[in-house]
């Protein structure tokens, strides 16, 4: 037969089918090679394994890295808890079991049938005391799938003090692990939540390590193996804030306990934060220990104390803007310090009457005794005679309406009223009033009080001023940054806030009681935020309190800026607690390299 | 060798690996399903005879006549199973059929190789030019290989795209052949290298670019397709054939495109190939069946532990171990000889079916043969690639020793056929 095609051809097939046989014979030798290798070369420790044992693998925990204060003082380290966990996160239980543990421990039944049936968390208990912790180690056997885990725990040591800034940490959550996925997390790991702890996560948690481990058939674990590799936990690096926890102590001091507000201190040209305080606040420690009931609390509390009111809390900045108005009419060229509007005490726009803060007016007065007086009248006939337009473009110079860049997460950008703005709105539309409000700082501006330092700190010294908790701001500064407003202009406007101190409305920053000056010499501005109109026969809320200072008034080192919630006129509210931070920063060391200058005249 | 020996040792060589299998999958999975699966296997071993032993009765040029009714009915049925198939591991692959599932991308093999190998036959015979025959062979193998993409079945469209390549070997296209092997060598490099735990920067240096800059991507995929347009396809549709840096080209575009794909990949898809790479280190996920795996094989020795006495099979440690591991089973309880003994088993059924090839009477019935051919040796290679960590888990069954209705019948199918060819017409 052999075919109709001929020798020639039957050549020509096997040369084809040459390659594809030849390939199989060497694929099939590649095969028995590679079980050679398994067997003589990893075979050895493999064949001891398995014969009574199995091997699996844990996973170790890195040690989370710790957050100091500016000097050094441990903010935020960690201890050894001791955690019940399950072998994996849907693992099987049967009630039978989960009751018989929670008998052993003295625990609620039902918080953790629930934990083992949810197929999102391998803890079960977290933070064993040692009683808990030797009764389950004796009865452990009987329990399979339950694991004795040491995890390092967070402990803040400064407690409620730091609280939202610092934030906490805990198990990652299902969401987490699918927005993060690329960073190698997994169920079970801890990551931080909130505050410093979200935001640097990825420098603290360092890498988790993963040994092998040789078990019984019941899953105890017997040696650690040297084969397979194991990897080892990288310690998370630790964090230096520029937070000065004793000031930021002295500060908490000063708030009451049904009292709402927040405060920051922050250094230029630096833009170092050494306090950012939220009042009222949590203890993060509650969270780590998972302490239901206190959490529970938090979350319940009146004044919402999970806000950090600091960088998310956005108030109408009240007479405090006059500080930009001030500014953006200098700088405009149409106006000099000295130009003079008289003030009766009201002002009218077409038929609406506005008034002045003081009922018999303030007579005729220039820019400077404006502010000094913080006359409301005065900064009416502003509106009036300069082009909003110039209070725009010094807003957006200094980056009003963006974000401050704070390394925290979370931050609320701050809102200018302008044309643009109300354009948004469905039914806005710019009209003087409007204007009038606005450069009162009473229409829909909204600042939060780390803006309002970042703004300050923009109009003294001239630059952008980005706060960090975390380095100095050098890595932000742009070499093409063109200087905002010219130093002589900062210039004005501090000698202008030194007299608000010195005879104008925040005059108890500067003086005692007994109208004695203490602490160093400063320039600030009060803003009183009234929330309702006056109106006859109504009983008014108390307004909010502002007062944003830089200090010494001279070369000024530090911006200050207090916010306080309901806490009436801010002459008599924010400037004195104002001072007291004065006093304070002067105690711990802040003004010694500073020329000493006392208060009064 | 004689043609009828061929043909016989074919068939014994079958009958003993389809026997074989049955004793390795009533140990594998008599802890979980008794003696079930083994009765089942055994059930459809008599059906894949019968099949066999029909087709063997039947004149051969019926399957030739009516090639293109099996190769659309296959079709059809893949089509079928994409809405009505039943869904399990991730894909719609099954039909149900009342007492049994079938796998209908098994008899496509099947009806696939009756309508190939006619076009090769009538390009071997020059009716038809090189040039269609080219792309005839292509789409026909490009159909289906879709339909199993969208189940989806990334292992069958594995053994239908290494066929076409194979198929092209056949036909003397070595060239282009050796392209699309060149530019999947280049599409897994590239994707390897990206992926590899130890140069971790690259992949975060490449994960911003592609998040962060979408007109870059957009110009590395431009010039891809410029590249591949200059260097490959022009000289190639001008008939002139393609030179070294050509084939360089291809090799490149094939990497640019393997390092950009895999940001875009699900995590599933890439955990996959994440613990081929580095198996212990994703131990957690996909990594783990393939560490047992191993050292199941490892523990073996040459003897092995003994028949049923395999502890890490035995234990439940690796999954299907019935289907994709079952050359796992076979050396942790037979041994490392045994193994061999299963491997060479396995040269010896290839080199007959060959030899029938060779001595076919007709260009139909010789590619239908090596056809045939190359998809076992497809199937070897990854059913005992993965078992042992050579190749990434894509989970193939052993041809005749792994557990499955539809793939036994079909295999006892093409033996049927391709025996009938020895019938001597002439």
């Amino acid at each position: 037969m052999i075919n109709q095609t001929g020798d020639q051809k039957g050549f020509e097939l096997n040369r084809r089918l040459a390659p594809l046989f030849l390939f199989l014979l060497f694929f099939i030798l590649v095969v028995i090679f590679r079980v050679l290798y398994l067997q003589v070369g990893l075979g050895r420790e493999f064949e001891k394994l398995s014969a009574i044992n199995r091997i699996t693998h844990r996973m170790v925990p890195a040690t989370r890295g710790s957050i100091y204060d500016k000097n050094g003082r441990v903010l935020a380290g960690d201890k050894p808890m001791f955690n019940l966990i399950k072998s994996s996160a849907r693992q099987f239980f049967e009630q039978q079991k989960i009751e018989q543990l929670s008998d052993l421990l003295e625990l609620d039944k039902d918080f953790l049938w629930e934990r083992a049936r949810d197929p999102h968390r391998r803890s079960l208990v977290e933070n064993l005391t040692d009683d808990q912790r030797i009764k389950f180690a004796e009865n452990s056997a009987k329990f399979e799938g339950v694991m004795l885990y040491v995890q390092p725990r967070r402990v803040y040591s400064y407690g409620h003090l730091l609280g939202p800034v610092i934030g906490y940490t805990g198990e990652v959550s299902p969401e987490e692990l699918l927005h993060r996925r690329r960073e190698g997390l997994s169920q079970g790991d801890i990551v931080g939540k909130t505050g410093i702890e979200q935001y640097y996560d990825r420098v603290l948690r360092g890498r988790e390590g993963l040994e092998w481990i040789e078990t019984t058939a019941a899953g105890r674990a017997i040696r650690t193996l040297e084969k397979p590799r194991s990897i080892p936990a990288q310690r998370g690096d630790s964090l230096q804030l520029n937070i000065d926890i004793k000031l930021q102590q002295e500060v908490a001091g000063l708030f009451g306990p049904d009292s709402a507000g927040a405060v920051v201190v922050m250094e230029i040209p630096g833009g170092e934060v050494r306090t950012l305080y939220s009042h009222p606040t949590y203890d993060p420690n509650d969270f780590v220990m998972g302490d239901r009931s206190r959490i529970q609390r938090v979350f319940e509390g009146r004044l919402n104390p999970l806000m950090n009111r600091a960088v998310q809390g956005r108030y109408p900045p009240g007479s405090t803007f006059k500080l930009i108005a001030f500014m953006a009419a200098l700088r405009s060229g149409e106006f000099t310090l000295e130009t003079k509007f008289d003030c009766p005490g009201y002002f009218y726009s077409g038929k609406q009457r506005f008034h002045c803060w003081r009922e018999q007016g303030h007579g005729k007065i220039d820019l400077e005794q404006a502010l000094v007086n913080s006359c409301n009248v005065y900064f009416y006939n502003l509106a009036r005679h300069l082009d909003y337009g110039e209070i725009v473009e010094l807003a957006e110079a200094i980056e009003f309406s963006e974000k401050t860049g704070i390394d925290l997460p979370g931050e609320n950008r701050s809102q200018l009223s302008s044309p643009a703005l109300l354009a948004q709105f469905p039914r806005g539309h710019w009209t003087e009033g409007e204007e009038i409000n606005a450069i009162i700082g009473q229409g829909y501006t909204l600042v939060t009080p780390l803006q309002q330092a970042r703004s300050l700190a923009g109009l003294v010294s001239g630059k952008l001023i980005t706060p960090r908790l975390v380095g100095d701001q050098s890595d932000f500064v742009r070499s093409d940054q063109q200087e905002i407003v010219s130093v002589e202009l900062g210039q004005k406007l501090l000698t202008a806030m030194d007299r608000v101190t010195l005879e104008g409305t925040g005059f108890r920053a500067r003086f005692d009681q007994q109208f004695q000056p203490i602490g160093p010499a400063v320039a600030g501005k009060t803003g009183t935020v009234q929330k309702t109109r006056r109106r006859e026969g109504i009983e008014q809320p108390p307004a909010d309190a502002w007062f944003v200072s830089a200090v010494p008034s001279v070369d000024p080192r530090y911006i200050v800026v207090v916010y306080l919630a309901d806490a009436g006129s801010a002459a008599r509210s924010a400037a004195p607690l104002a001072r007291q931070i004065y006093i304070a920063m002067e105690s711990i060391g802040y003004f010694d390299s500073s020329p000493k200058i006392r208060g009064g005249k | 060798m004689e043609r009828r020996l061929a043909g016989s040792m074919l068939v014994i060589l079958a009958l003993l690996l389809s026997l074989t299998g049955i004793a390795l999958i009533y140990t594998a999975s008599h802890r979980v399903f008794g003696s079930q699966l083994a009765f089942r296997q055994l059930g459809w071993l008599v059906v894949g005879l019968t099949v066999a032993a029909a087709i063997n009765f039947l004149d051969p040029t019926i399957f030739y006549r009516f090639r293109w009714i099996f190769y659309f009915a296959g079709l059809l049925l893949l089509v079928l199973t994409l809405f009505y198939g039943h869904e399990a591991r991730g894909g719609r692959r099954w039909l149900s059929l009342g007492y049994f599932n079938l796998q209908p991308s098994e008899p496509m093999k099947f009806f696939l190789l009756l309508v190939i190998a006619g076009i090769s036959e009538k390009f071997e015979s020059a009716r038809l030019g090189g040039f269609r025959a080219f792309f005839q062979v292509t789409f026909a193998v490009i159909i289906p290989v879709l339909l199993l993409f969208l189940q989806p079945n990334l292992g069958m469209v594995l053994v239908y795209l290494v066929l076409l390549i194979g198929w092209f070997f056949l036909m003397g296209w070595r060239k282009e052949g050796l392209t699309i092997i060149l530019f999947g060598t280049g599409l897994a490099a590239g994707m390897i290298m990206i992926i590899h735990p130890k140069i971790e920067f690259l992949q975060k240096t490449l994960e911003t670019l592609v998040d962060g800059y979408w007109q870059l991507n957009l110009a590395i995929f431009a010039s891809v397709l410029f590249i591949l347009f200059f260097a490959v396809l022009a000289p190639y549709l001008r008939k002139k054939r393609i030179g070294l840096s050509g084939f360089l080209a291809v090799l490149i575009v094939g990497l640019i495109l393997g390092a950009l794909i895999v940001p875009h990949l699900a995590p599933y898809q890439r955990g996959r190939l994440e613990s081929y790479i580095d198996p212990f280190s994703a131990a957690q996920t996909g990594g783990y069946s393939l560490i047992q795996s191993q050292i199941a094989i490892g523990s073996g020795g040459w003897l092995g532990k003994g028949y049923m006495e395999g502890t890490q099979s035995q234990l439940g440690f690796i999954p299907e171990l019935w289907t994709d591991f079952i050359f796992t089973v076979a050396v942790e309880e037979l041994g490392m000889l045994f193994a061999t003994v299963i491997l060479l088993g396995y040269l010896f059924l290839l080199y007959s079916l060959f030899s029938t090839a060779v001595l076919a009477d007709g260009w139909w019935k010789f590619y239908f043969t090596t056809g045939a051919g190359i998809i076992w040796i497809f199937h070897l290679m990854i059913g005992t690639g993965m078992a042992t960590g050579l190749t990434p888990i894509t989970g193939l069954p052993l041809p005749f020793l792994s557990y499955g209705g539809s793939f036994m019948v079909t295999n006892w199918a093409l033996v049927g056929l391709i025996i009938s060819f020895n019938r001597d017409y002439s």
